[in-house]
């Protein structure tokens, strides 16, 4: 199982940067989450030593970008009819799940490694909140693994690489910005009810606690749990498929 | 669609459905275990609970209740109010595990025309327009205790977001004790009943103004007030001095140069502080001629080109500049003075001075006329060059002896009637002195400005002078618990990283820069005596006279063309900086390093075909 998940992995993350595709993403990341920071979050201008900046917009730059790195994972290899193919070979289908997945959120961890030297330079030119900014980047890696799992997840249900992207845009977009309240408010649960709901189902707020720096256990479970049910249910898809 | 497939497909619908349901049930038991446990991971602990607070609620007694008003959808109007709202909530959940249950938390939803509207109306909640103006909206609190207390938060503003520890917990303090103390203030500086600081210090104490040509001050005094005594009688020095030696606590301010008051009563021209021979013989004494300035210290200003206006006299002390074991001033992030005098005290046998606020090691001494009558750029130009550490505030705590032999008052009915004299202290007293009046005066501290229906919790301040002389009342008082309390900043107050880049980049040019404005000032200062030496009777107005006089002004206006071009370089250099940082974060770095493992990969890749095809071909 472990061989099996390791040579899924090095498959994958070979054919991403095999191509020029995986090249362009991290191009394209970079500028953009860099370009927000500095000229929209106001990097220069807010009395924060945390990098607030540079977090704060990763949601919408991840929901952008993740879904264009697991649109391929599974809708084209259905496309290209390399899935059937996939599934015949001596492989058990949770590592190739896994594999997959950890493939992606591999690559959004170079996304990541890439603004480093800002956190380098904030540390060498000024006195940084480096706990603050651990805090961020592991708020980031897992908000990325979500994201990766939710994108795999949308992928094995779609047939064609540019409806698995829109799909994943449009959920990871909606998880984003929306808070369930609307939702929550429907059931008419009294006001401290709600607000526990509201802000145990809330991604933005899970994610600007960790970002913040008021860390508990809760944020850390919402991503964990939101990988693995997203991982468990395309397990559950890719074997319908198979059967 | 076939039926099997029909139903496989609401198999997997059920299923994503099931998971979703999952998720929830997780996420809202693991929040209900959780959420109150948040580690607070930032440098600066900004989101913990400070020691004097376990304190405080671990020393509560009776069961206390807090009932807040928020209206549902508070966050989607105000966003800033949202996470101000998530803060209060949290905070309180802390403290509540904390105490064991004694604090319990009451959440209620003002909805327009419910009941609950009318029950926050009553509480005196304060009621704030939505974002589109439709209906009213709510945020405050109520806090009351088993016996009855009550104290109310009208409205959490997002401008004192820095004071909700303070302020939760200066009131949960508060329902634990059940008496309340006296501070009476005596003003010589006109009328300052509706200060602000007396509303802050109102809400923990009972506050009485007292004529300044009382015979005595009242035993039910636990602590006196004096503000800026001038042309004091000799009446009040005798009831003061009594006072002292009865072991009363006093705060006073004295100054070398009141501007508050000399803003009031310009006329008055020279002030008399007659209170300085009894501050004498408590050993303290302080140069009414001069005033303590400090160019590290002072507040800088950029504007335009010639306007980096710096009134040395006007210092702000950073936690460097306080006296760290004396546990009243310690730990303030901003302390505010403007023109302070210089205090000396010398132990006397039974006293323990020390000293609270200081200005750096170079603290120079400046005429107080300068002061008063000359402008910023005179003023810096008479500051003398020999520095020192000079002292702003002194604590005193210790046994005194009298300034008067015998009683003043002869008048035998008078005499009975007044608590009998005393030659020395009978019980130790407590004195806290700052040689600055200016210190509590509204626009010294307070940004929100003079409102007459404004409370305590509208109060913006802008340094902590007022939090120091509330806590400095607590500690006279007996309350440590009280008087420990600090404000924690929630947003960092430091500069942010354009201003720090700025500043880096003007002290490259910093010698140039002090240089040219030196410049300026010696030739507006060689102007002036030429223009004084042209008024005179003896030198007459020539065609010379004139020339030089122009060159004055052609000089003058050359210095002030290099001052601004310089302005001009330092703002161009900075802004390249800002500019290096973009381009080096943006594109160079990371396309160098994208560049790089593109090759280190492609260049693995070709190793490794043609290794495989080496392996073919064997």
């Amino acid at each position: 199982m472990k061989n099996q998940l390791i040579s899924i992995f090095k498959k994958e993350s070979f054919t991403f940067f095999e191509g020029l595709q995986a090249w362009i993403i991290l191009g394209v990341y970079i500028l953009l989450s860099m370009f927000i920071t500095f000229f929209v979050g106001g990097f220069f201008s807010i009395n924060n030593m945390g990098l607030f900046s540079f977090f704060y917009f990763q949601p919408y730059i991840m929901a952008f970008l993740i879904p264009a790195i697991t649109m391929r994972l599974w809708a084209e290899e259905r496309k290209t009819g390399t899935l059937e193919f996939l599934l015949t070979q001596p492989v058990s289908v949770t590592s190739v799940v896994v594999g997959k997945f950890m493939s992606a959120w591999f690559m959004c961890l170079c996304m990541l490694l890439l603004s480093t030297p800002l956190w380098i330079y904030l540390n060498v030119c000024f006195e940084a909140d480096n706990l603050n900014i651990l805090c961020g980047y592991i708020a980031c890696i897992l908000l990325s693994g979500s994201f990766c799992a939710l994108g795999c997840l949308i992928s094995s249900f779609c047939s064609a690489p540019a409806i698995s992207y829109l799909w994943s845009l449009i959920v990871l977009f909606f998880i984003c910005a929306d808070d369930f309240s609307n939702i929550i408010k429907l059931f008419h649960f009294p006001l401290n009810i709600e607000i526990k709901l509201s802000n145990s189902l809330n991604l933005s707020s899970q994610y600007n606690d960790l970002i913040s720096g008021q860390v508990s256990f809760d944020n850390f479970l919402y991503f964990i749990f939101l990988m693995i049910i997203c991982l468990v249910l395309n397990n559950i898809s890719v074997e319908y498929k198979k059967n | 669609m076939d039926k099997k497939k029909y139903s496989k497909l609401l198999l997997m619908a059920a299923l994503i459905a099931m998971a979703v349901v999952i998720f929830i049930a997780l996420m809202f038991s693991s929040t209900l275990l959780w959420n109150n446990k948040k580690a607070d991971l930032t440098s600066s602990q900004r989101y913990g609970l400070s020691q004097s607070t376990k304190k405080i609620i671990k020393d509560i007694k009776q069961p206390i209740n807090v009932s807040i008003y928020m209206s549902k959808d508070l966050d989607s109007n105000y966003p800033e109010l949202g996470l101000h709202a998530q803060n209060l909530l949290r905070m309180l959940e802390k403290m509540q595990v904390l105490s064991n249950g004694k604090i319990s938390i009451n959440l209620k939803n003002p909805e327009p025309y419910s009941p609950t509207e009318y029950e926050a109306k009553g509480a005196d909640i304060r009621a704030f327009p939505d974002a589109q103006n439709t209906h009213n909206m709510y945020f405050g609190a109520v806090f009351s205790s088993g016996e009855g207390q009550r104290y109310v938060i009208p409205y959490f503003s997002v401008q004192r977001q820095n004071y909700l520890e303070y302020d939760v917990d200066r009131i949960l303090a508060k329902l634990n004790k059940t008496d309340k103390k006296n501070v009476g203030v005596i003003s010589f500086g006109g009328n300052i009943t509706d200060w602000q600081i007396f509303k802050k210090i109102e809400q923990d104490y009972r506050v009485m103004f007292l004529n300044n040509e009382i015979p005595f001050i009242p035993q039910n005094i636990n602590t006196l007030i004096v503000y800026n005594p001038q042309f004091v009688s000799n009446n009040f020095t005798f009831a003061l001095d009594q006072y002292i030696m009865r072991g009363g606590n006093l705060i006073l301010f004295i100054d070398p140069y009141a501007e508050v008051v000399a803003e009031k009563y310009p006329y008055i021209k020279k002030n008399k502080n007659m209170l300085l021979p009894l501050l004498k013989n408590w050993g303290i004494s302080m140069d009414e001629q001069k005033i303590v300035a400090d160019e590290q210290l002072s507040r800088t200003e950029y504007q335009t080109a010639l306007s980096r206006e710096v009134n040395p006299t006007y210092i702000n002390l950073s936690s460097k500049n306080m006296n760290i074991p004396t546990f009243i001033g310690e730990g303030w992030p901003l302390i505010s003075f403007r023109s302070a005098g210089n205090l000396k005290v010398e132990p006397q046998e039974k006293t323990l001075p020390q000293a609270i606020f200081f200005t750096s090691p170079q603290g120079k001494l400046i005429d107080a006329n300068v002061v008063k009558y000359l402008n910023i750029d005179d003023m810096n130009n008479a500051l003398p060059k020999a520095a020192q550490q000079y002292n702003m505030s002194y604590w005193i705590c210790g046994t005194f002896k009298s300034f008067f032999e015998e009683s003043i008052w002869n008048d035998i009915n008078l005499k009975k009637e007044l608590p009998p004299f005393l030659s020395s202290s009978i019980k130790p007293a407590q004195i806290l002195i700052v040689a600055d009046s200016d210190f509590i005066a509204d626009d010294v501290w307070n940004l929100s400005g003079y409102q007459k229906e404004a409370v305590v919790y509208d109060q913006i301040p802008s340094n902590n002078n007022a939090d120091f002389i509330l806590s400095a009342i607590d500690f006279m008082n007996g309350n440590k618990e009280l008087s420990e309390i600090r404000v924690k900043y929630l947003i960092n107050q430091d500069k942010n990283i354009a201003e720090q880049i700025y500043e880096q980049t003007f002290q490259q040019h910093e010698e140039e820069y002090k240089e040219k404005e030196q410049e300026v000032l010696q030739l507006r200062k060689d102007l002036a005596d030429f223009q004084e030496k042209l008024k005179s009777k003896d030198v007459g107005m020539s065609l010379l006279k004139i020339q030089e006089l122009d060159d004055f002004n052609r000089k003058q206006q050359k210095i002030v063309e290099d001052i601004k071009a310089l302005n001009y370089k330092i703002q161009q250099k900075s802004g390249q900086a800002l500019n290096k940082i973009i381009f080096m974060n943006i594109l160079f770095i990371p396309f160098i390093i994208i560049l790089m493992t593109y090759i280190l990969v492609k260049i693995y890749i070709y190793r490794k075909k043609q290794k495989n095809i080496r392996i073919i071909n064997e």
